[in-house]
């Protein structure tokens, strides 16, 4: 019989069936099982009991307290109280049926080293054959968005990660910037690319070029970890004449300061950064610029392109 | 001519190695664009240190130029170059560009980005990634001391 057992009768909901939400710096994550265990509904934004009005200035560097303060679990009591212990907590759980648990967490840019694992583990298996409520060891990983869960159920260590399922932050009006609006972003970002691809494809088959876009590269920036966005992956365009290589055009970013996207062309002489220098995300003005120099950037267009392959071009 | 020059050269040869290894498909694109990054950054931080370098020298050269005055300015200046190692690169670089607000931002900001290279792993930013350019930038900056 387990401690938790032996205290209630009842055990406590494996991490995997639970949500968890915390404020991470700006951001409000909900933290669970990729699998889906603990239920549909996902928490949200309406569910936030306690908003914090003040912006931190680094998201991995804030108060542990501003996080743990704000932890709710979904149909579960949570009290923010801590005790010096044995064990030390500062957290208390009550889920239905009474059942409670003990929590003791931490905060932090990475997950827990191979020595501090072993100092948990000692002290959760030696607190799991005594009587009290089940402990369990928490560490948010605020860097990777992921919170692991450590606790002894018997004999049996367990181990869990919970991911981020869904993360958003308030606006100053109080409305809500979440993936979606990013999503919309990666598809616009998706559709431009296709779009020069197509107008290469047009140009390179007037030199009797061949296109390929089989190969692929993942798209992993900053944002889309930043509000647990999975990579994409991209194609690459690549122009042959027969089997020899001509140009590669690779993308290289969306957000980049100055300009609405970045790819990157490469031919055996020279390499190009293109760049999409629109204002408005409803248009593009693709311009390039040869890498290494520090010339004006010009106007993409067939001109450029037959430049870069080393198509003589008449004025 | 400086370091910087040779470390321009070295990163463009590089940095065209691996062009040419994705271009002729030599290898996972996955793995060779981790390797433009990992080399990306490893050149941005080797051009820094070696501008700061000459930075932290021209400045307390120019320092110590102002604190040789038997005036007001001069004490104060005397005051600095007792304190020197207390001084930030930043404000070694207020020193040397004070004239010049537009190159003195534009300096803090690549300083920014060394420091999250540096101390927090951060890969560049896109907008950061023509290494080549800046390197030389960095050169002509360091030609003008």
């Amino acid at each position: 019989m387990t401690a938790s057992e032996a205290h209630s009768g009842l055990i406590a909901p494996h991490p995997y069936e639970r949500q968890v939400l915390a404020n991470v710096g700006n951001r409000y994550v909900v933290f669970g099982s990729k699998v889906r265990m603990h239920g549909p509904r996902l928490l949200g934004p309406d569910d936030v009991r306690a908003r914090f009005t003040e912006r931190v200035g680094d998201e991995t560097d804030f108060p542990p307290e501003r996080l743990i303060r704000s932890i709710q679990i979904k149909d579960a009591e949570v009290c923010h109280e801590f005790s010096e212990g044995p064990p030390a907590s500062n957290l208390r759980i009550v889920f239905p049926d009474s059942v409670v648990v003990t929590a003791a967490v931490s905060v932090g840019t990475r997950d827990f080293k191979g020595t501090e694992l072993e100092r948990c583990w000692k002290e959760l298996f030696e607190l799991s054959r005594g009587p009290g409520p089940q402990h369990e060891v928490w560490n948010f990983n605020v860097e990777r968005l992921r919170l692991s869960i450590l606790y002894f159920d018997g004999n049996v260590p367990h181990h869990c990660d919970l991911d981020p399922l869904y993360v958003w932050e308030f606006n100053d009006d109080g409305s809500v910037f979440d993936r979606t609006d990013l999503d919309m972003r990666l598809d616009d970002w998706q559709q431009r690319i296709a779009a020069i691809y197509a107008q290469a494809e047009a140009w390179g088959a007037r030199e009797g070029l061949t296109a390929d876009r089989s190969r692929t590269i993942l798209m992993s920036e900053d944002l889309m970890q930043k509000f647990a966005i999975p990579d994409r992956e991209l194609a690459i365009l690549d122009l042959s004449r027969g089997e020899s290589p001509v140009m590669s055009i690779v993308p290289a970013g969306l957000w980049v300061i100055g300009s609405n996207g970045r790819i990157d062309i490469i031919t055996h002489e020279r390499s190009a950064i293109l760049l999409d220098t629109s204002r408005d995300i409803s248009i593009t003005r693709w311009v390039y610029i040869i890498r290494g120099e520090r010339r004006e950037a010009r106007p993409w267009d067939e001109t450029a392109f037959r430049d870069l392959i080393g198509v003589e071009v008449h004025a | 001519m400086s370091k910087l020059t040779d470390t321009k050269r070295a990163y463009d040869r590089v940095r065209a190695l691996l062009d040419k290894q994705l271009l002729e498909r030599r290898g996972d694109a996955q793995q060779i664009r981790d390797a433009q990054e990992a080399v990306d950054v490893a050149f941005y931080l080797l051009g820094w240190a070696q501008f700061e370098y000459v930075t932290r020298k021209e400045a307390e050269k120019r320092i110590e130029g102002e604190a040789a005055a038997k005036t007001v300015q001069g004490t104060a200046w005397r005051y600095v170059l007792e304190n020197i190692k207390a001084f930030s690169l930043r404000r070694k670089l207020e020193v040397i560009f004070q004239a010049d607000p537009a190159t003195l931002a534009t300096l803090n900001k690549d300083y920014d980005v060394r420091n999250e290279a540096a101390h927090n792993y951060k890969r560049l930013p896109a907008e950061a990634r023509d290494v080549s350019a800046w390197l030389e930038s960095l050169e002509r900056l360091v030609d003008h001391y």
